[in-house]
């Protein structure tokens, strides 16, 4: 098993966009990403130079200050054969925002686009470049699916996080009523309009209560972040993961 | 206190929204209700996404040509006997309207359900010229009964209990009645009949214009649009100068998505779609037919190349159903005529020096649900952030607010000043969350900061970041 | 402001004035009568999409329509279009009783419709793909019969079924001074999303299709 899955990713080398989110205030998500991708045989770099892709600042209107992260994630990122980033969002931003930003300016949105071509949200790299589904991970629970809004509507990732999960040992997928709603985070979003975050991750939360799940999984870990931050403080006992910390558990229980 | 850094008159209506348990649940079952029914007739459709893509090209086509798809439209609408009118403000739309309510010697106009006419205030300003006016549809009497404004384009008293409605109706007719909606809708009947044969006056807005035979047309379920475009003599009607399809094979996509859209129908119980007043040796329909074509800051919105898509909006309201904090709090929170992310977009646009519909840009947490429920695919999330630009650009947002976001952008591009600055953030971070007084502080400078953490759990913040883990990680090979 | 000077605002916002536009080419292709088998499967579509929102529709043998039409219609006050827009086999029976048609003075015409238990009108066209009824106005159809009565019957041949609204809508580039496309009863979920019938218009609709050619 081991050595067929590892010809799979044999000879291929992708660079991890750890996106500043995971590096600064969820680092085991960076560490169970470059974990499962070695074991497929990816060759895994971290290019240091790295911090934002400039979402944070294009949401905020800082058109400026948000090119100039972009340029430097162009720059950066455009040396290597593929990318691979563990939020659906910042690939979004990729995809999509960058798109925005070098309207109007050919060259660099040939850059640009020629960066997206081979920058993938983790999952999409598994299933779609890799052609993998089953990683060969366990977990034993129930845990419902959380697509970020982002990674559906801006990136277009469709359903390989759902296949990914199934394939997981022991691990059951609970239904989650009204899934593709926002679950309130929106970035600045939720510091600014804090009363009416609070309300929208509200009715996530009570989704997430009755569909029985014990943890929710998303490809975002800024909604893991506001979904766990509801769910601790109404005393609702709901773990938040990311899918890669998912499919880097080989055993029972949590990874 | 500053949440958004603008004026915040937002947010505190959201907050008054959010403490009404009645008004949130009403809003979310109507949403819910509204986008399910969405849902059901896009599923049901096996060609759904290729008439979105049919009916986006044919508004954006005649968008792009406005000037001369207009102006066929005048033509063919005048030769059947249509008397066309130009209005460049509210305020102009209001006096032609006035005028012909006056020629006529109109003391009472019967109105079918037109938001162009809210925007424009026009009830405000027949009263002020002793002409009557009177709201036919449903849900919009029930508005000018109660002296309020619609908080849904097309549901306008989703906010309001049945046992409002049955007092508001009880102090309208003096008599008992009971909270059955067929007993309510019945009143309503009953009173607005007599009314619609007294009228002299007609006025309706208009769904949609369409140039190739010189028509208006009027979507609707309750009857009461083809009640004022029938029976009063004159009848005028309000269309917003974008309204406008080029043919009737466009318009036909329009039939198919705008009720689909709206409210998950197949297609509304009435499409009326004028092209003059009665002909000769006709019996009954208006001997005046009036159009009152309206800009309102439309044109000013079709030179900007960022926000010109969103004059293709057909109002169905889907984008209002799908938006995570519309449903939230409702309309009124907006504080504007069109409320939800397209009432974010427009109003902004419409008065372009207004700072506080300037700050619905922020109203968003631009989760682009209303782009994917939009029938005419309107980047709305987009533009949401481009207004943000603009607002950036004006200084709006609070000159300390925005340098420090503009200082911690930059950081951000510096990565040992993005390093430093993380550190020492998780530090204060892990201290407040221990209890320490000097985290707590450091946090408690940050005033959007504390609001946010009354209502949710600190999470656990790591002490080394996935930088500092790297070397470790790179050895584990 | 003059048309000009608003137009010219229009051009000058989108950049400058734009290539005349032209009218689309309307002549619809000469298409061969439909068999009497595909309207009877277009049938069963449009009485199903109108079932749905609350309206009726049944097919009659032609031998059989007078007598269904006056147990439905009863001896109540009622209004009617010009009867000879209607099948043949129907106009005797509408005509009878108390009703007034189009070519009474515009006065007692509405007073008429504002009392009338029904409106009898024809339709244009029957719309299988919504189970719409395509309504025209001119001298001989006047506006409110199928407005102000309390219930709506609508008599049609099932000739008069097409297959969808582009295929309906080319019928109207001449565009009479109203074309309306009726679907059901008047409704409203305004109060509390509680759907109710009736609110404005008809509260019944009731299609009588009309087969003249059952063997
Ligand atoms: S923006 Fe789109 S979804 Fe919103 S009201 Fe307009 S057409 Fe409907």
């Amino acid at each position: 098993m081991t050595e067929r899955s590892e010809a799979v990713g044999a000879r291929r080398r992708v660079a991890l966009m750890v996106t500043c989110l995971v590096d600064q205030l969820a680092p085991e998500v960076g560490v169970a990403v470059v974990r499962v991708l070695r074991r497929q045989g990816v060759q895994v770099d971290f290019p240091r130079a790295q911090t934002c892709c400039g979402q944070a600042a294009w949401n905020g209107g800082l058109a400026d200050e948000a090119r100039a992260l972009a340029e430097r994630a162009i720059e950066i990122f455009e040396p290597y054969e593929a990318v691979v980033v563990p939020s659906g969002s910042c690939a979004g931003m990729v995809h999509h925002g960058y798109e925005e930003i070098f309207r109007d300016d050919a060259a660099w949105l040939a850059r640009a686009r020629a960066l997206a071509a081979k920058t993938h949200e983790f999952s999409q790299y598994v299933v779609s470049v890799l052609g993998l589904v089953d990683l060969g991970a366990a977990r034993d629970g129930t845990c419902a699916y959380h697509p970020s809004c982002h990674a559906t509507r801006l990136l277009g990732l469709g359903d390989e996080p759902r296949r990914l999960l199934e394939a997981v040992r022991g691990l059951r997928i609970a239904t989650l009523a009204r899934a593709e709603d926002c679950c309130g985070f929106g970035g600045a979003f939720c510091a600014k309009l804090p009363e009416l975050s609070d309300a929208i991750v509200g009715a996530k939360v009570s989704h997430l209560a009755q569909s029985g799940a014990d943890t929710v999984v998303s490809s975002d870990v800024g909604c893991l972040l506001n979904i766990q931050g509801a769910c601790k403080h109404r005393g609702l006992p709901i773990e938040a993961l990311h899918i890669a910390q998912v499919l880097e558990g080989r055993k029972g229980g949590a990874a | 206190m500053s949440g958004l850094g603008l004026h915040d008159a937002f947010l505190d209506r959201a907050r008054h929204a959010l403490g009404q348990e009645h008004l949130k649940q009403a809003v979310r079952r109507t949403t819910d209700r509204l986008r399910d029914g969405r849902a059901a007739a896009s599923a049901e459709a096996g060609a759904f996404e290729a008439w979105r893509d049919a009916l986006s090209e044919a508004r954006r086509r005649a968008i792009g040509r406005l000037d001369v798809v207009l102006q066929a439209w005048q033509a063919r609408a005048e030769a059947r006997g249509v008397l066309v009118h130009h209005a460049v403000d509210a305020r102009e739309a209001c006096d032609i309207v006035v005028g012909i309510a006056r020629a006529k010697g109109a003391r009472l106009a019967a109105k079918g359900k037109s938001m162009l006419s809210e925007e424009i205030e026009l009830n405000q300003a027949l009263e002020a010229a002793c002409v009557e006016a009177l709201e036919t549809d449903l849900g919009e009497w029930i508005i000018q009964l109660a002296g309020e404004r619609p908080s849904h384009i097309i549901l306008p008293v989703v906010h309001k209990p049945r046992g409002e409605i049955r007092e508001l109706f009880e102090r309208h007719g003096g008599e008992p009645l009971s909270d059955e909606t067929r007993v309510l809708a019945g009143y309503a009947r009953d009173r607005l009949r007599a009314e619609f044969l007294r009228a002299e006056l007609g006025v309706t807005g208009c769904n949609m214009a369409i140039a190739e035979t010189g028509s208006i047309a009027l979507f609707s379920n309750e009857g009461n649009g083809r009640m004022v475009s029938t029976l009063p003599r004159t009848h005028v009607a309000l269309m917003g100068v974008e309204r406008i399809v080029e043919t009737l094979a466009d318009f036909a996509h329009l039939v198919r998505l705008l009720p689909r859209s709206a409210t998950g129908q197949r297609v509304t119980t009435y499409v009326n779609v004028l092209s003059g007043p009665a002909r000769p040796g006709e019996l009954d329909g208006p001997e005046e037919l009036h159009v009152v074509v309206v800009d309102a800051g439309r044109t000013a919105q079709l030179a900007e190349r960022d926000y010109r898509d969103a004059l293709a909006c057909v109002r169905c309201g889907a984008c209002l159903n799908a938006c995570p904090v519309y449903s939230a709090v409702g309309g009124h929170a907006y504080g504007t005529v069109y409320p939800g992310p397209i009432g974010a977009v427009i109003e902004p646009l419409y008065a372009r020096d207004d700072e506080r519909r300037a700050e619905l840009a922020e109203a968003s947490s631009l989760c682009g649900a209303c782009h994917e429920a939009c029938p005419v695919r309107i980047p709305l999330h987009d533009m949401l952030v481009r207004l943000r630009q603009d607002n950036a650009r004006r200084g709006r947002g609070g000159p300390t607010a925005l340098a420090l976001q503009r200082i911690a952008a930059r950081a951000m591009a510096v990565p040992f000043v993005y390093d430093a600055a993380g550190r020492i953030a998780r530090r204060a971070a892990r201290l407040a969350a221990g209890g320490g007084q000097l985290g707590r502080w450091a946090l408690g400078s940050a005033p959007v900061l504390r609001e946010l953490l009354r209502r949710r759990a600190l999470p656990d913040v790591p002490i080394r970041s996935f930088r500092e883990l790297w070397d470790e990680l790179e050895e584990e090979r | 402001m003059e048309a000009q000077a608003f137009l010219a605002r229009v051009s000058a916002a989108l950049g400058g004035a734009s290539a005349p536009w032209t009218p689309p080419d309307t002549r619809a292709a000469p298409s061969a009568p439909r068999r009497r088998v595909e309207l009877l499967h277009l049938h069963a579509e449009f009485a199903a999409h109108l079932a749905k929102v609350g309206g009726t529709a049944e097919l009659v043998p032609a031998s059989n329509a007078a007598a269904r039409a006056m147990e439905l219609l009863g001896a109540g006050p009622r209004v009617h279009v010009g009867l000879e827009l209607l099948p043949e086999c129907v106009r005797a029976v509408v005509a009878r009783g108390a009703a007034i048609g189009p070519d009474s003075d515009p006065l007692g015409w509405r007073a008429a419709c504002a009392e009338a238990e029904w409106g009898v009108t024809d339709a244009v066209q029957l719309v299988a793909e919504t189970g719409s009824t395509l309504l025209c106005a001119n001298a001989r159809r006047p506006r409110a019969a199928s407005l102000l009565p309390r219930r709506h019957m609508v008599v049609a041949p099932l000739s008069r079924l097409v297959a969808d609204l582009d295929e309906a809508l080319t019928h109207l580039a001449d565009a009479p001074s109203q074309w309306l496309l009726v679907t059901g009863p008047s409704r409203t979920s305004d109060i509390e999303n509680d759907l109710t019938i009736g609110v404005h218009g008809p509260g019944v609709m009731h299609v009588l299709v009309v087969d003249e050619d059952e063997a």
